[in-house]
């Protein structure tokens, strides 16, 4: 076994009872979308807003019911002994605000079940030092800044003795020396603790950096799924080539082209034999980009 | 049983720093100060009249408190999602629903104990000891406000609170008044009168039944095969609208 979920043919569709027009309405989410997540690696889930990410999040870990379809965690149905080795972040996340930044892990992890009482304790003071959150111990969630509110939802996920962790959006709201200290951490728990996790997120920078592997989700299908490094070979790579119209740096504007890879070099030799002034070369390789272009082939 | 426990102890603290139970505490305890003050316009009847209003101000006001708070006891969560997280735990719904219910449960006990003892204090000071029938008085309110709170958790998974409150309101008041309509519909000698308050007496809670009031006012006692026999009659209730309440959390979607 050397996937840490799978998930087949998933679909959802949300059925409301319009009360004006005594009518059904539905809207279908998910259509059979499938993907695995191997061990020990980070995944990123990318897709546009309302392309059905937090909702595939919700099927997973069925706080909603999917209509068909099937998802395993390390080969097994959702149960107790399985969500104990899975930890969760919602999106935009609210926790109990009337409990105190101590009291609201001591909360958590109790309900996970995996602690006695002396190591609840030893977890607690490891777990906000870690989220930086050490000094803000005593005080009510609700008194928490943004950041610090996320990075409390942060906490209560990474504090779980999980093997999967599932992070909706996790550096929303951060400031950011806040995503930073984020990233630095999701980092060291898959390398240090070898735990797989599965991170949708818009920051598609901090994917890329972070990601061995994503899924793109568009318009309730799956239309990637795999590593990034094949994903951004596979979205034709880019280079922006910024040039003046000759040597006489203060007279000219700059001026830009885009070539491919394969045609970077002829370029080149051709603005050089025209005596233009090559000012810069910007890789339009990124993720952001390669996923822009990804869905406006898609549209 | 430890994920009930926590939830419970968490409901416990989430209500105990919520300013309306403090709001509808403070309205409470007037209540009971209330009778001390009408029992100034009855020399003769003083102390009847301080028993009869303090448990009537009492009963009313825990009802009240079960109703209101227990209305958005699941809705509150489902509507600021907090709930998301806290069933990602290893915890079934089922064991949610009996930690949020054991400890709005518990609150309420505690409340309503700290209710006897401010008017047994005050009925002390007017020269009046209490009887059994004076704790049983209590146990009944206990029982018709875990009833409610029970009816609550089962509406309130389904609906929004001004419902859930519209709903308990009407079981109240009828459940009250069941006793009333059994002997309008003996007095009749309708057949589709009795029919109708049979099929009440099916559909709706006594909650008459568990009213003990009127005998502490007048020095009756009460048997304890009644209070066993009303007391699982009011558990076989709380079972019925907790099943009710379960059977509709377990497949609920949390959008």
């Amino acid at each position: 076994m050397s996937t840490v979920l799978e998930v087949k043919n998933l679909s959802k569709e949300y059925k409301e009872t319009s009360i004006r027009c005594f009518q059904n309405v539905s809207k279908k989410v998910l259509h059979n979308i499938s993907f695995e997540i191997p061990f020990n690696t980070m995944t990123g889930f990318l897709g546009i807003n309302g392309a059905g990410k937090s909702t595939t999040i919700k099927c997973l870990l069925e706080l909603i019911f999917p209509d068909s379809g099937e998802v395993l965690f390390f080969g097994k149905k959702l149960n107790s002994e399985i969500k104990k080795r899975i930890s969760y972040l919602p999106e935009k996340p609210q926790l109990y605000d009337h409990l105190t930044g101590e009291e609201f892990l001591r909360f958590s992890l109790t309900l996970s079940n995996q602690y006695c009482k002396k190591e609840i304790e030893k977890c607690i003071d490891e777990t906000l030092q870690l989220v930086q959150l050490q000094t803000a111990r005593k005080y009510k969630l609700r008194e928490y800044s943004k950041g610090m509110y996320q990075r409390m939802g942060l906490a209560q996920a990474i504090s779980r003795k999980a093997d999967f962790i599932i992070l909706d959006e996790p550096m929303s709201d951060l400031d950011p020396s806040g995503r930073h200290l984020v990233k630095k951490i999701l980092k060291n728990i898959q390398i240090e603790k070898k735990t797989s996790i599965f991170l949708s997120s818009h920051l598609l920078q901090d994917v890329e950096d972070l990601c061995q592997n994503i899924v793109i989700l568009d318009k309730g299908h799956t239309t990637y799924s795999g590593s990034t490094f094949q994903f951004l070979k596979k979205i034709k790579p880019q280079y922006e080539i910024q040039y003046l119209q000759s040597n006489k740096l203060e007279d000219n504007p700059v001026q830009s082209l885009v070539a491919f890879q394969e045609d970077l070099q002829q370029e080149i030799d051709k603005l050089r034999k025209k005596q233009c002034a090559i000012v810069g070369l910007h890789n339009q390789n990124s993720l952001e980009d390669a996923f822009q272009k990804f869905i406006g082939q898609k549209e | 049983m430890r994920s009930i426990l926590t939830i419970a102890l968490s409901t416990i603290k989430e209500l105990y720093r919520d300013r309306i139970l403090y709001v509808l505490v403070f309205f409470s305890v007037l209540l009971i100060l209330l009778s001390l003050l009408l029992s100034n316009l009855s020399v003769q009847e003083a102390l009847r009249l301080t028993i009869d209003f303090g448990l009537a101000g009492i009963h009313l006001s825990v009802q009240i408190i079960a109703v209101f708070i227990g209305s958005t006891l699941i809705t509150r969560e489902i509507e600021k999602k907090s709930i998301l997280f806290v069933m990602s735990y290893p915890i079934s719904r089922v064991h949610f629903l009996m930690g949020k219910f054991f400890g709005f449960a518990i609150l309420l006990w505690f409340l309503l104990v700290g209710m006897q003892s401010l008017l047994w204090g005050l009925l002390s000071q007017l020269g009046w000891s209490a009887g059994g029938s004076f704790f049983a008085a209590f146990w009944g309110i206990f029982l018709e406000s875990i009833i409610l709170l029970s009816l609550t958790l089962a509406v309130g998974v389904v609906a929004k609170p001004v419902s859930v409150v519209i709903v308990c309101a009407g079981v109240f008041l009828s459940g009250h008044s069941l006793n009333s309509f059994k002997e309008l519909a003996i007095n009749s000698k309708s057949e589709f009168y009795k029919f109708l308050s049979d099929f009440f007496e099916y559909i709706i809670p006594n909650l008459e039944s568990m009213n003990w009031r009127s005998h502490v006012v007048y020095g009756d006692s009460i048997s304890a095969s009644s209070l066993l026999q009303v007391s699982m009659y009011a558990f076989f209730w709380v079972l019925f609208f907790i099943i009710i309440a379960v059977s509709f959390f377990r497949r609920k979607d949390f959008v």
